[in-house]
């Protein structure tokens, strides 16, 4: 599907792309994806790390076919790096090169096109056609930063004191992500069309298994499923497992010759279910792998 | 049902809906209002779900409020036969009130004359046991006078009825099986009303006075309060961020300003960016007076200490006690709380916040700099009035800011002068109910 179909999408056709590309998803999660592509509005999508926020922007790349262009924030993230940067070293060449051959200096040379640096909002609103924007893990900037941001995203038009405005030729498809650090600014969640995203049902996650790791056999398939949605729910850990380790586990436990769940495989790999020692600790202390395998059984 | 949809599902539906929620605490924007109707506008209008996921992903921005959403929708998108029985528990309840209101104007008359009462203070004598409203007419049937006193002598009456009822509702409130939803008369819509009905218990948590919360709920309130804390944490964090000064050459503008030099660079130009986020410090009363919040008090403390890594936490009653180092190692709720009960000295004893603070301020004074935010948890009963009014007023000069959660009922504050003279130093909420505190956490740190 190209963009210029946009107008011609549904929200069964969506999904069904989506599943072409390898991501599962019900209409929870389709239908406000769709209404924003319909509304031409940025997606806010927010949830636990893992649960496969970033990889609605790559699939939707991939379903219009056009490209990705990322702008990951972080503590610090400022408009030179988000926007535009002034090629200072060639500037400075510059001005070398012209006090040699002692011809006039002035503003007007050392700001042009050719000095610019282009950072990744100025790439989207520069596209040539219809982009994917991503805007990863906005809560790890300031609200400085967000405020800046709501303005590029209110008209996609940036204004560059020596150059003039530069205004988008197509509105991109935005797509912010936000681990829920912190809250974001009333003014900005009001733009976006809102997306939450929870943990997978167990259906929900078996499909996921079977479309990543198609290697791994049914009945490890459903037993990986329950084992991890029993850790989510019944154990309070500081960072509970997402689809990301729900993956990294079955492709372990394939490489480990398993056919089902057992505890020496748990022993082996709950490291790559949870990340944090304490929750290891939690884990052992409260359920350990013969708790949880019994658990898993008993359903 | 299909009809009913089509026939009123627009305009004015759709505004009245947005009241709704505005009313069960979800503010949405003209804007927003106006994105969901253009939303509505690309879906199948008859595909229920549907129609509710446009509207939810283009009003509700905050997952917490979908649980409420969803049943706000359900409620009021339902089909014809259940909005009938919406209407009529309404018409019923209303009819209820009404009588009640004449019973309590019969029964509290002097001479023939209706009392000047509230409805409120009216429908809480109404409900009272038997047995307490006999007592309160014989005492109005004991105080006729003769007839020349009389307009002197109502209000005085009057005050008199209004003092025992809130004695009555003091005693009610502290025994279990009072429940605070027979007094909410606030609610002035059928839909609101089957709404907050049907709301689930996890909700209704959040309007039970914190010292009512029975032990098995406490595991869904560290949830929730885990979360409150968090939104807390970061909305502090937020407002009080201040600058501390990171250079970074500003190349532009150095450039710029040395064009005219032939490009040799004289003046260097800098930028500013700000970093840092405040410390917290909380300060927690477990006197006596708040026995009954303790275990809401210690949550509090264990909620906030996970979330965020640089604070510090003391509790006090007569004396001031360091307990960072309880919340550090990250036991469970009960073990945490068991040791410091274990350990503390003060539990339970007399108020002396003065004292607390005089001593927070000579031997913690490290911990009191310009970046750091004070939360105190108290009813605000304390000896030494004018002791702790000067020592908060000390700590407010060393600090950032003071935020006082106070257990009180807000409707109570001004009968207490302790209450009055710590506000002049403290931005001072109501704080006994999860539902405060959400409240806090949503509204007051926004601006
Ligand atoms: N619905 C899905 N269908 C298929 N794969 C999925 C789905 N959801 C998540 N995944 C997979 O899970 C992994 C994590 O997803 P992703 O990186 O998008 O998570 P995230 O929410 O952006 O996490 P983080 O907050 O850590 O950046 C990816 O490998 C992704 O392919
Ligand atoms: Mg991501």
């Amino acid at each position: 599907m190209e963009y210029s179909k946009l107008a011609k999408i549904t929200i069964e056709k969506l999904r069904h792309d989506f599943e072409e590309y390898g991501y599962i998803a019900e209409d929870d999660i389709i239908v406000p994806v769709y209404l924003a592509l319909r509304l031409e509005k940025p997606i806010l999508i927010t949830g636990a790390p893992g649960v496969g926020k970033t990889e609605i922007a790559k699939v939707l790349a991939s379903v219009f076919k056009t490209e990705l262009i990322r702008l990951q924030c972080y503590e610090g993230l400022d408009e030179n790096k988000a926007l535009y940067e002034w090629n200072y070293q060639k500037q400075l060449i510059k001005i070398q090169l012209i006090k040699e051959s002692s011809s006039e200096l002035t503003e007007q040379n050392l700001f042009s096109h050719s000095y610019l640096l282009q950072r990744p909002l100025l790439k989207a609103i520069q596209a040539p056609n219809k982009i994917v924007l991503l805007i990863d893990e906005i809560d790890k900037t300031d609200e400085e930063f967000e405020a800046f941001l709501f303005e590029v995203l209110s008209d996609f038009q940036v204004s560059i004191p020596e150059l003039g405005t530069i205004k988008a030729r197509h509105i991109p498809m935005v797509v912010l992500t936000n681990n829920g650090e912190r809250e974001l600014s009333d003014g900005l969640k009001r733009r976006c069309v809102y997306l939450y995203i929870d943990f997978p049902t167990i259906e929900k996650e078996k499909k996921i298994i079977r479309v990543k790791v198609p290697q791994v056999g049914e009945r490890l398939v459903e037993e990986i499923a329950l084992a991890v949605n029993y850790l989510r729910h019944q154990l309070d850990f500081k960072k509970k497992p997402s689809i990301s380790e729900t993956l990294d586990l079955a492709n372990a436990l394939h490489i480990l010759g398993a056919e089902m769940l057992e505890a020496e495989h748990i022993k082996k790999t709950i490291n790559l279910l949870l990340k944090d020692k304490e929750d290891i600790d939690l884990f052992f202390k409260e359920l350990g792998p013969e708790g949880l395998i019994e658990n898993i059984r008993k359903r | 049902m299909q009809s009913y949809f089509e026939n009123n599902f627009f305009e004015n539906n759709f505004a009245r809906f947005v009241h709704i929620l505005r009313h069960l605490g979800i503010n949405v924007s003209i804007l927003e209002t106006l994105t969901a109707i253009r939303a509505l506008t690309y879906v199948d209008i008859l595909n229920r779900n549907h129609v509710k996921m446009a509207i939810a992903a283009t009003m509700i921005k905050n997952p917490d409020q979908r649980e409420i959403f969803d049943q706000a929708f359900d409620t009021y998108f339902a089909p014809p036969e259940i909005k009938q029985h919406q209407e009529n528990a309404w018409v019923e309840k209303q009819a209820e009130t009404i009588r009640l209101l004449e019973e309590a104007e019969t029964d509290l008359a002097y001479k023939g004359e209706s009392l000047d009462l509230s409805e409120q203070e009216k429908l809480f004598y109404a409900k009272l046991p038997e047995e307490e409203k006999r007592k309160i007419r014989e005492y109005l049937a004991a105080s006729n006078l003769p007839d020349d006193r009389y307009s002197r002598f109502k209000p005085t009456l009057e005050s008199q009825v209004r003092g025992s009822l809130r004695y009555w509702k003091q005693r009610l409130g502290e025994t279990d099986d009072y429940s605070p939803q027979l007094f909410d008369n606030q609610i002035d819509d059928p839909v609101m009303a089957s709404i907050i009905n049907e709301l689930g218990e996890d909700s209704s948590i959040l309007y039970e006075d914190m010292r009512r919360i029975g032990k098995q709920d406490l595991p869904k309130v560290t949830i929730l309060l885990k979360k409150l804390s968090r939104r807390l944490a970061t909305k502090i964090s937020r407002r009080y961020r201040i600058s501390k000064k990171v250079v970074k050459l500003d190349l532009r503008r150095s450039i710029k300003a040395n064009v005219r030099y032939g490009g040799v660079i004289f003046k260097l130009h800098y930028k500013q960016k700000r970093i840092q986020k405040p410390k917290i410090l909380l300060i927690c009363d477990v006197s006596g007076s708040m026995s009954r919040y303790a275990s809401f008090v210690i949550q509090f403390i264990y909620g906030l200490s996970a979330v965020i890594k640089k604070i510090e936490s003391f509790i006090f009653a007569e004396e001031l006690e360091y307990v960072t180092p309880f919340f550090a190692n990250r036991e469970s709720f009960e073990d945490t709380m068991v040791r410091l009960i274990g350990k503390s000295n003060i539990w339970g004893k007399g108020t002396n916040l003065g004292a607390a603070l005089h001593t927070l301020r000579e031997q913690y004074p490290l911990m009191l700099t310009s970046n750091t935010v004070v939360i105190i948890v108290s009813d605000t009963k304390s000896l030494e009035l004018e002791r702790a009014e000067e020592e908060l007023n000390k700590l407010k000069r060393k600090v950032k800011d003071i935020l006082w959660l106070n257990t009180l009922p807000q409707e109570e504050w001004q009968d207490h002068p302790s209450v009055m003279k710590f506000k002049r130093y403290s931005q001072m909420y109501e704080c006994y109910t999860l539902a405060h505190l959400e409240k806090i956490v949503r509204k007051q740190f926004l601006h």
